[in-house]
């Protein structure tokens, strides 16, 4: 039972703590970190310009 | 300039219009450009790789010459070299920088017409190269050889590629810089440094020039260059195309990008110190040398941190290398990166150095890089983006494996048979007696027919990596082949453009070179190089400054709350600081070695002797040595190791080529050195000299080695008996070899005439008592005249006068 209670409390903490660092973060100026930069090559290219028919 | 990005700004029918922060602008990216780099990158390749191949026989069958002056080792070896590295790695290194850096800063080329005029340009420059390289107008000068007019055109039109990448760069729309595109500015930055300086000459007509650099001088600033091609133009910007490329074909982002801020920074900082350590041994100052070996050393991190950081990016995906060639041939290539990057560092330890310097070993390795790392990731590269520029699938999935497995196989074959053949020579080069007082291999050839059937195992190997590579030439083909080129498009938002402004201009000069990181980075970064160079006192207070500056760091980053990646952050948001201190870092190490070298003064800081200018005769025949590529296969440095001065004399001193310009100093021997080959004045001569062999051993041997030295693989040279010498261009030379400070008296045309003549006549009628004949003014005469004349030196305190007077002294 012990060990319930200290699961339910560990996890409330994480969650709250995910929870406070991710509401800095939103609110951080640049929205963004190190790694955000790191997905950049991931991005596909858009579909080609269609070009009118001459 | 006009704006050539094409925008067509959309917006749904039939909804209210967005906020001016959602206003969406499609950009179509300039394609057209990469398709021309990549197809001209994929031609190159073969025209280097084949000139390659046709060398790699030429020295196993030296008939293969063909007698033809323009067909031979000397002359073909620099084209090889030239094409694979500018044209081949060149225009791949463009086709990926122009590629990425579009999608990386979602912007357009910023100038349709200065991409054009770069790929145009380039391929001029190429094409000139490669009409002039075989017919022997060269610089003599290994990676360096093209002649002064090219090098004008190669500076011109990589300022061109300068612009139009930093205004692109300046027009981008996304706020920061990925990492991929601060290698691409490491490569323009450094390279316009080192091949400016490198190339600054004195031409003396439109096809032959002198570097303004003479004899030691030369031989450092021509190694910082020469190394830093290998780590600017062949690393760099293929570390750049690897963070853009692997990721995507990964479909995983980089391993670690905190990894990558140190490698980046590591590896430019580090690089270019590392030049001198293919000069150990030799008469470089031994304080360069030691430079030399140990940041070379410091290079195994950087380098390996950029390796793992790559190959674990494939961390989850490495099951679709079994199927996917693109993945196979950058996990390859990164791994051959690996393995060179160990290799590098380990040569240089002296020790190593040794042993390997000068033999096929260093070949074995610049090929395991080459092959591996430029080869493969260019291999990678293409197949990735074939199908994507032409909207069509891979012709055959299969054909390319089967190139990987076929290049696989052929770098194996050739790297390890270098390694054999390398450490077999240069170990039979270094045997000596038990008592260390002579030569156990004392003859030269013998060591070369040991390692005969290694380097036919070498030219298979190329054989087979080249037959890859024309299978990748008809799978792009039957892809592309009646497919429609299509280029890539990505939609901005006015909120992008807004980020970017606002990063953009955030950091100025003064905050760049001025705040905390930077400032306590130099502080460790100086106060560590103290500790480790200097001595005594010195080196305790270097040990201090890094350790307060390291504990002062951290208690003001903690204590003030801020934070390195805060200020990167912005660093990378701004173009102009970061490329400022790029060039800082990369800067460095070259003017901490190359400015010392300069401005001591020559004639106070010579040893015991120094060289003898040459006569106008010897300057013909010295030319016609640069001219042919001799330089490929023999040194002039008898290093100050015992082998090689039981070998060939006494080692080489600083003075003996103070003069020499191109020095020539060599980086293979693949014949023997030739510092030790020239004599005194012969007894009853005015100005002809005879060395270790007489004037008919050099007549008969220049028409054929074999005559003389069965089982030589030296090519004949039979045109230089018929082919007259440029005698009219020598008071130019000289003019221009008095304007840079080689201490000749003045002398008019009619003056210099009369001793090409006497000299010629003296040679042609010793030739003559062994039935030998010659006409004076043929290019073996003058050739003849110079290999009897190399090394030969005079006291200081001759030379001083010498120096100070411009006189010519009485022997």
């Amino acid at each position: 039972m012990d060990v319930l209670v200290l699961t339910v409390f560990l996890s409330l903490v994480l969650a709250v703590g995910f929870i406070c660092l991710f509401a800095r973060h939103r609110q951080s100026s640049r929205y963004a970190s190190a790694e955000r930069e790191a997905l950049l090559p991931l991005e596909e290219d858009g579909p080609p310009l269609q070009r009118p028919k001459s | 300039m006009p704006d050539t990005t094409s925008s067509i700004p959309l917006r749904e029918p039939n909804r209210p219009a967005a906020q001016p922060a959602l206003v969406k602008t499609t950009i179509e990216y300039n394609d057209r450009l990469v398709r021309q780099f990549m197809l001209a990158a994929i031609l190159w390749g073969l025209v280097g790789m084949s000139a390659g191949l046709l060398v790699a026989y030429q020295m196993n069958f030296p008939r293969l010459n063909l007698n033809l002056p323009w067909f031979g080792f000397g002359r073909l070896r620099p084209l090889h070299t030239n094409a694979v590295i500018f044209a081949f790695v060149g225009n791949m290194l463009f086709a990926g920088i122009y590629h990425s850096t579009q999608r990386l800063c979602k912007a357009r080329t910023a100038s349709d017409l200065l991409g054009s005029i770069h790929f145009w340009g380039w391929q001029l420059a190429i094409l000139g190269a490669a009409l002039t390289l075989p017919f022997g107008y060269t610089q003599g000068k290994e990676y360096a050889e093209l002649i002064w007019p090219l090098d004008i055109l190669v500076t011109l039109v990589w300022v061109v590629f300068a612009i139009n990448f930093f205004w692109t760069l300046a027009r981008r729309n996304e706020p920061t810089l990925y990492v991929a595109i601060w290698f691409y500015i490491a490569t323009i930055l450094t390279v316009a440094m080192l091949y400016v300086v490198n190339n600054l000459q004195l031409p003396t007509g439109w096809l032959h020039s002198y570097t303004i650099f003479g004899g030691v001088q030369d031989a450092l600033v021509q190694w910082w260059y020469g190394h830093n091609a290998v780590a600017f133009f062949l690393t760099t910007p293929i570390l750049g195309i690897m963070y853009y490329y692997v990721p995507k074909a990964a479909e995983r982002p980089v391993y670690s990008y905190r990894l990558s801020v140190v490698h980046f920074w590591s590896l430019v900082f580090i690089y270019i110190w590392a030049g001198p350590h293919h000069l150990l041994f030799t008469a470089l100052p031994f304080w360069l040398q030691s430079l030399g070996m140990l940041f070379s050393l410091m290079l195994w991190a950087p380098s390996w941190g950029g390796m793992l950081n790559g190959l674990l990016t494939l961390r989850g995906a490495w099951h679709k290398l079994r199927k996917d060639p693109v993945l196979k041939f950058f996990a390859a290539a990164i791994a051959f990166y690996g393995m060179a990057t160990f290799e590098g560092p380990l040569l240089s330890i002296r020790s190593v150095n040794f042993l390997s310097h000068y033999t096929d070993w260093t070949i074995g390795h610049v090929h395991a890089a080459t092959l591996g790392w430029n080869g493969f990731m260019a291999a990678g590269m293409f197949y990735f983006l074939a199908p994507r520029l032409w909207n069509r699938k891979l012709y055959s999935e299969r054909m390319a494996n089967t190139h990987f497995w076929l290049g696989f196989v052929g770098i194996l074959f050739y790297v390890s048979a270098m390694w054999a053949s390398g450490i077999t020579q240069g170990l039979m080069l270094n045997a000596t007696n038990a008592e260390g007082t002579a030569l156990a291999y004392p003859a030269f050839l013998e060591t070369v027919q040991s390692i005969r059937p290694l380097m036919l195992l070498r030219a298979i190997g190329g054989s087979f990596y080249l037959l890859g590579w024309i299978l990748l030439i008809i799978n792009i083909y039957k892809t592309i082949k009646g497919a429609e080129p299509i280029n890539g498009t990505v939609s901005v938002y006015a909120k992008d453009r807004a980020a970017m402004a606002g990063m953009e201009g955030s950091l100025g000069f003064f905050p760049t070179l001025f705040n905390a990181p930077v400032m306590y980075t130099t502080a460790v970064v100086i106060g560590v190089c103290m500790w480790m160079f200097s001595h005594d006192l010195f080196s305790l207070f270097g040990f201090f400054i890094a350790l307060v500056a390291t504990l002062g760091a951290i208690v003001h980053f903690q204590a003030s709350g801020d934070r390195f990646s805060d200020w990167y952050g912005k660093l990378i948001g701004n173009w102009a600081p970061f490329s400022a201190l790029t060039l800082v870092a990369a800067a460095v190490g070259g003017a901490i070695q190359i400015i010392p070298t300069l401005m001591v003064h020559t004639s106070d800081n010579l040893e015991d002797r120094v060289q003898i200018p040459y006569t106008p005769l010897e300057i013909v025949g010295r030319d016609i040595y640069v001219s042919e590529g001799c330089y490929n296969c023999h040194s002039q440095m008898v290093r100050m190791i015992v082998p090689d001065v039981l070998r060939y004399g006494e080692y080489s001193r600083m003075g003996e080529s103070i003069f020499d310009r191109p020095f020539q100093w060599g980086s293979k021997r693949t014949g023997p050195d030739l510092a030790r080959l020239g004599g005194p004045i012969a007894t009853g001569a005015e100005w002809m000299r005879v060395g270790a062999r007489s004037n008919s051993w050099h007549y008969v041997h220049m028409l054929n080695p074999e005559a003389l030295s069965p089982g030589s693989i030296m090519p004949p040279y039979p045109w230089m008996l018929t082919q007259a010498a440029d005698w009219a261009a020598v008071p130019g030379k000289i003019n221009a070899l008095r304007t840079l400070g080689v201490p000749y008296e003045p002398m008019d045309a009619d003056y210099i005439q009369t001793l090409l003549e006497r000299q010629a006549a003296e040679i042609v009628s010793n030739l003559a008592t062994e039935n030998l004949s010659a006409d004076p003014q043929s290019q073996l005469v003058a050739l003849i005249a110079y290999l009897q004349k190399i090394g030969q030196s005079e006291d200081i305190s001759y030379a001083r006068v010498r120096l100070e007077t411009a006189a010519p002294r009485a022997e």
